[in-house]
This record gives C-alpha cells, sequence and structure tokens, in this order.
C-alpha cells in the first residue's frame, strides 16, 4: 500500500491534470486511511477546487444544539463529500434552539435548511434528573417528563408548520446513576425515568411527517459510555465528547444523511469464496468451507446475518462469483450452517467472467442502474478491477482480517432506510414473482397473449396516510419510467395533496403472481379546463406491461368527467430516464412548447381517446381529492 | 531534552496541520503566523486546530495551554514541552 504522502501526491497529480473523478475516488481512500481533522481540511480544500465539476448531490443542514459540534463540521462534510453528498452546513446560536424554531424570521428559517439537526442535552433540558435526581418526589418527576414533553411537542410543531425540512432529533442522554448499583432495582429509578422521556419523545416525533429519532443515548451506549466522553473537551470547548466519538457521531448523521440524499444502495451484490463462506469451494470442496457457529466460520455467519438484516430492510441482494454454477447453487442450497440460501438472492452470476461486466447485467436484470450496486468482495485485486471499470458502483472496502467483516458491513450508510414499506419487505419475493413473468414472457407467443395472461389488475386511489410513505419513496427513487423526475419529501406530498387543483395517485399492480404493491404514482394540477400532469412514473419491476396507457386512459375518463379540455405535461430528460422519452408522443400527444432540453405536450381530450387496454382490470377508489383521504 | 532535529521536525510537522485545517497554502505560513495573519485561523477552526493537534501528537491539551496557541512557533513550542515527556511519535 502506497504511503499517505504518495496518495496525497497522486491527487494533487490527478486535481492538476483534471482528472475529477479520479481524485474524488482517491481522496475517499485518503479519508478511509486517516480520517482526521487536519485530513478534513484537506479534503474540504480539494473539494473546492473541483467545484462544479463533480456530480454531487447537494444539500443544506442546520444544526440547531446546546453543544459545541464546530469541529465536528468539517469531518462530516469531507466524510459526506467523499461519498458523493455536498453539504452546506449552518450551525445555530448556542443553545438558542427554542428561539431559532419559534421565530419566524430566525435565521433557521431564512438558511431554508432541507435537513435540520436538533441536538438538546439531558443536561441543559432535564437540569434536576441530570444532577439533583435523588433528591426528587415522584411528582416532581412526572412533572419534569410533562415540561419536556410539552416542549418538545410545541417546538416540533411550530417546525413542522414552517419548514418542510426533514428533523433529526437527538434522543435524551441517561445521566451517570445517582443511586449506584441500586439503580437499575428500582422501577421509578433515574434510568427508568430517562427511558419514560425518549419513549414520550417518540410519540412526539412520530405524530409528525419527516421526523425522525437519533438515538443518541445507544449511540453512547454502543461506543461506550466511559469511552465517549471526555470531560476536559466538555469543560474547555462545551463540545461533549472525546476526539474519538467524533467519527461516530458524525457517522450516525450520516446515516440519516444518505437515505434523506437518494445517496443509497438498492443492490448488494457479494462475492462466494472467503466472503460468503471461508475457503475456496473449487479448491477446499464443499466439505471444506467454513460456515457455521465456531470460529472461523462464524466470522462469515456474522456477515450473513448483517446481509440478512439489509435483504429486509429491503436491500436486494445478489451473487456475483467466481466459481462453478452449479456447485456453487448446491453449496448455497445444501451447506449446514448458512444463513442465506438461494431465496434469499433476486440475482445470481456465478461464472469465470469478469465481475464488472456481471454487475452490469445484475443491473439490466433488476432493471437498475450501475449506480445503485454496492460490491462486497474479499479480494482487493476484483475490488480494484469494478473500481477501475464502473467507478459508480460502491465498491465496499473490507478489513484485512474476516473477524471485522460483519461490524464494518453493519456501520454502512448506504442500506439505511427512513421507513420500511410493504414492498420493501417483500422486495426479493417480488422479483422472483418476476423471473417467472419474464419466463412466461418468453414461451408466449404474441405479446399480446403474454399481457393477456397476466391477469393484470391496477387500483388507483388518492395518497392517504397508509400509501404517503410510499409515494413519496418512489418519486425519490424511481429514474427510468419518469417523465419528470421530481422528487419530494412526505411532507412535501402532504403539502401538493392539500392544495386545491392538486391530485396525488396511487397505482397498485396485482397479476397471477402476486400483489406488486404500490408501483406507480401520478399528480396533477387541474386550473380552469387544462390538466397538467406533475409527475408521472412507474417503477422498473412494471415497465411494459402497458400498465402506463392504463394509468394514462383512466386520467383522461375522469378529466373529462370533470370538464377537463387538454391534458398537458412536460417531459424533462435525463440520463436514465430513456423508458418515457417516447411516452407522451406515442400516446398521440402534440409537442407544443420546449424549453432547453425539456418538453412540452398536449393532448386535446375533445378530439382524441387514449384507448384502456382491455386486458387490464381497473379499480377505482372513491372520487375523494387527496386532501380528505390523506387527511382521513 | 528535545534535539534540535526534533525540533525542526515538530515545527513542520505543526506548518503542515495549520495548512491542512486552515486550508492555506503551506508555502504561505510560517513560525510567526498567527490569528491576527491567517484570515482562516477564527475562534471556530481554532478548536478544529486544538483537535488536530491532539489527534498527531497524541497530547491532551489544557483549558489554559489552548490560550497559549497564539502563534505557530508558540505551539511548536508547547508542543515540544508536552512530548518532553513521552517522546515524538513518528509520522507514518
Amino acid at each position: 500500500m502506497i504511503s499517505l504522502k504518495q496518495l496525497r501526491l497522486q491527487i494533487e497529480g490527478f486535481l492538476a491534470e483534471s482528472q475529477w473523478p479520479k481524485a474524488h475516488l482517491h481522496l475517499g481512500d485518503l479519508w478511509r486511511r486517516e480520517g482526521k481533522a487536519a485530513t478534513a481540511g484537506y479534503i474540504l480544500s480539494c473539494y473546492d477546487r473541483m467545484e462544479g465539476h463533480l456530480p454531487l448531490v447537494k444539500r443544506r443542514v442546520s444544526f440547531l444544539r446546546s453543544m459545541t459540534i464546530e469541529p465536528l463540521i468539517p469531518i462530516l462534510r469531507s466524510a459526506a463529500l467523499v461519498a458523493g453528498i455536498d453539504l452546506t452546513t449552518q450551525v445555530g446560536q448556542f443553545n438558542a434552539y427554542a428561539q431559532e424554531i419559534l421565530d419566524p424570521a430566525s435565521s433557521l428559517y431564512s438558511f431554508d435548511p432541507e435537513i435540520v439537526v436538533l441536538a438538546i442535552q439531558t443536561r441543559d433540558i432535564l437540569p434536576e434528573i441530570w444532577e439533583g435526581y435523588s433528591g426528587l418526589s415522584s411528582s416532581e418527576i412526572r412533572s419534569a417528563i410533562d415540561r419536556v414533553r410539552e416542549a418538545l411537542s410545541i417546538w416540533i410543531g411550530a417546525f413542522r408548520r414552517r419548514s418542510e425540512a426533514s428533523l433529526i432529533v437527538h434522543t435524551f442522554e441517561k445521566p451517570l446513576a445517582s443511586a449506584g448499583i441500586l439503580e437499575f432495582q428500582a422501577s421509578d429509578g433515574q434510568f427508568a425515568a430517562m427511558d419514560r422521556i425518549n419513549a414520550e419523545l417518540r410519540e412526539v416525533c412520530n405524530e409528525h411527517r419527516g421526523v425522525y429519532l437519533l438515538d443518541y443515548d445507544a449511540l453512547i451506549a454502543r461506543h461506550g459510555r466511559m469511552r465517549w466522553h471526555d470531560e476536559g473537551k466538555w469543560l474547555t470547548m462545551r463540545m461533549p465528547f472525546a476526539i474519538d466519538s467524533m467519527h461516530p457521531m458524525v457517522s450516525e448523521w450520516l446515516k440519516f444523511i444518505h437515505p434523506l440524499t437518494g445517496m443509497i444502495c438498492k443492490v448488494l451484490a457479494v462475492d462466494l469464496d472467503n466472503t460468503l463462506w471461508g475457503g475456496v469451494l473449487s479448491e477446499d470442496g464443499p466439505a471444506g468451507l467454513l460456515i457455521g457457529s465456531e470460529y472461523p466460520g462464524a466470522c462469515y455467519r456474522a456477515l450473513q446475518r448483517v446481509l440478512l438484516d439489509f435483504c429486509h430492510r429491503g436491500t436486494l441482494l445478489a451473487v456475483c462469483s467466481k466459481n462453478n454454477h452449479d456447485e456453487a447453487m448446491s453449496a448455497l442450497r445444501d451447506l449446514p450452517g448458512m444463513l442465506l440460501r438461494p431465496n434469499h438472492f433476486a440475482s445470481f452470476r456465478i461464472n469465470w467472467r469478469d465481475k464488472s461486466e456481471n454487475l452490469r447485467e445484475i443491473a439490466r436484470e433488476l432493471n437498475i442502474g450501475t449506480d445503485a450496486i454496492a460490491f462486497l468482495d474479499d479480494n482487493p485485486v476484483e475490488r480494484e478491477r469494478v473500481r477501475t471499470a464502473l467507478p459508480e458502483v460502491k465498491v465496499l472496502a473490507l478489513p484485512d482480517h474476516p473477524l471485522g467483516f460483519a461490524a464494518a458491513l453493519r456501520e454502512c450508510p448506504l442500506f439505511e432506510r427512513l421507513s420500511l414499506s410493504t414492498e420493501d419487505r417483500e422486495h426479493t419475493n417480488l422479483y422472483h414473482g418476476q423471473r417467472e413473468r419474464a419466463e412466461l414472457a418468453e414461451r408466449a407467443d404474441s405479446l399480446e397473449d403474454f399481457y393477456r395472461s397476466l391477469d393484470q389488475e391496477i387500483s388507483i386511489a388518492s395518497v392517504t396516510r397508509e400509501t404517503i410513505t410510499r409515494v413519496a419513496q418512489l418519486t425519490q427513487k424511481t429514474n427510468q419510467f419518469n417523465v419528470t423526475t421530481r422528487r419530494y419529501t412526505e411532507q412535501q406530498i402532504e403539502a401538493l395533496a392539500s392544495q386545491p387543483g392538486w391530485n396525488v395517485y396511487s397505482v397498485r399492480v396485482k397479476d397471477r403472481y402476486g400483489d406488486n404493491g404500490i408501483v406507480g404514482v401520478f399528480i396533477t394540477r387541474t386550473e380552469g379546463d387544462i390538466c397538467e400532469i406533475d409527475t408521472f412514473l412507474l417503477s422498473c419491476r412494471v415497465i411494459g406491461r402497458t400498465i402506463e396507457t392504463a394509468m394514462l386512459g383512466h386520467l383522461a375518463e375522469s378529466s373529462r368527467a370533470e370538464g377537463v379540455r387538454c391534458l398537458q405535461g412536460w417531459f424533462v430528460p435525463t440520463a436514465k430516464n430513456a423508458p418515457v422519452r417516447e411516452f407522451y408522443s406515442s400516446h398521440r400527444f402534440e409537442l407544443i412548447a420546449t424549453q432547453e432540453t425539456a418538453s412540452y405536450w398536449s393532448l386535446n381530450l375533445e378530439k382524441a381517446e387514449i384507448m384502456r387496454p382491455e386486458w387490464i382490470q381497473l379499480r377505482v377508489s372513491s372520487g375523494n381529492s387527496g386532501r380528505e383521504q390523506a387527511r382521513a | 531534552m528535545v534535539t534540535r532535529d526534533e525540533s525542526k521536525r515538530v515545527l513542520k510537522r505543526i506548518l503542515a496541520i495549520a495548512a491542512d485545517v486552515f486550508q492555506v497554502d503551506e508555502s504561505s505560513i510560517g513560525p510567526g503566523s498567527s490569528p491576527d495573519s491567517v484570515d482562516t485561523w477564527d475562534s471556530l477552526h481554532h478548536l478544529s486546530f486544538v483537535v488536530a493537534l491532539e489527534q498527531e501528537f497524541s497530547v491532551q491539551i489544557s483549558p489554559e495551554e489552548i490560550e497559549q496557541l497564539l502563534s505557530l512557533e508558540l505551539t511548536a513550542s508547547l508542543m515540544e514541552e508536552k512530548l518532553q515527556t513521552c517522546g515524538v511519535p513518528d509520522a507514518d
């Protein structure tokens, strides 16, 4: 491995030659090897020099706090930049979080953040429980809890009314135990009181859209309470943690920032030999492979547990391995001690070909971009090869020893999700259904026969409390079949649906292989006799089955019934939405305007009609506007 | 005692850290550089500078000492003083 000094020289070389993507990759290496405060400064300078040359996702983040977090900011920004996220940050006045939230003219709102972190310390908001607990009566404890609940409820409510930003709220940290070893014996102890307060805080947060809890107390516990703190840092700079706690704190924020910016991976492609199990199948044979509850097989089983957790959280797993296909499949099926089996994987590429080519095929099969793939392989040569051939694939760094595999992977923010829809949990099963559908398509003689054989039924409904998470998620994740690619948070969807003239619809698709869940969204705005399509998207899972025509047909019919004369909409081309390039023209819309690369299309409902495919059953739930239903 | 060579090494490393933290070119700063002469050396960057020094030299800097870091030269002599007891750790 080259020295850090050489690595910096390489980076300087790339910068001098304007090789921005290479500089970006190597700055990531530098940061992973030396994530110090000084390194952060250097990394920020380098990205300043690359300004405008890299496709970074930009976000504005505001911190409301009762602690010093300033030294964390360069570290956070560096860690985010090497992951492709450019954060502009604002740190609120020390201990002025309440004023900032309550004053509509505060710098918080004028900064117009997209993400806000609320980090209040227990010692500030609950001094009596932090320091004077042993002298409190149970009614005094109750009133302290009530006071905090009410304050938080007012602040968070006021914030939600004034801002659409996502809000990340720290839980309150447990103090040192006043009662010593007696602490845990008592059901009305100090810790029990803190648990109650945090439970109430969770209730308050759950009452609002886009408000998420960061379990600060659990974070401290995970890293060790004694090691987390540094009294010197608290007393000298009001930073309530040690220097070594800065990285864990920043990583925890990033676990929220990644899904909030869409910087997550939909697919995790894993190698088999010495990654999923110990040993090399073609050399050691299935009996020689290491997997199970004893060392060293236990290291690999621990890794499988992490993968299984990710799978249940909505990440698709895929196998990308150099092996003999049949041997590897039977090992996956039959090897004792495994937690993962073939049914946990959505795609398999087990052959002796180049892995980057296999990853491209996995992306094609699962209908995603290669930038949504993460790649896990113990072999540094394979990792480097993929990184060079496909720089957009997130190649995960693994520690040298398998003992560290599971822990390293578990902390990765690319597999975090802010909410989980039923579709996410059933994800892998849905893809199994899709494979069977693809086989049917190969058998069916004509395309029409194939459509008919699917027995498709689509249900169109206005967005509701139950479906809003999935609807927002689809606007954030859908890249291919998406005419405008407008991204909306849950709060924004809720706001849109309550505006006069606006309607937000979800589309659920069932077929003979099962329920695909909600896979389509369209958003319209009707003004006078014109209905404009703001958003029209379909999950790639159901593309090519004429569902879009059924959706559009329904929209045309229902609009006409309401007196609409023209259906209009923008097509905004992106690098990924080629599948909708012909969408409006193939449905006989006429081009009426262009603006830069975007084009505006119109369909005169008095003259033209959209034939709804007869092989699709359509169900429409009551014609309520989004407003009533979203609020129901 | 810290030898002359070690003393030079300490100053060199402090210059490198300061260039990183204050985001300036290393050639633009020297032993005499201070919050007055470096635009980006404000109170917030000062905290990052303290953190960076503690990380680089594996030392703890006390509240009294934080206030002594008024120039890179003074920073270097404080670091030398602190390192006398434990020796200069190797750069990687």
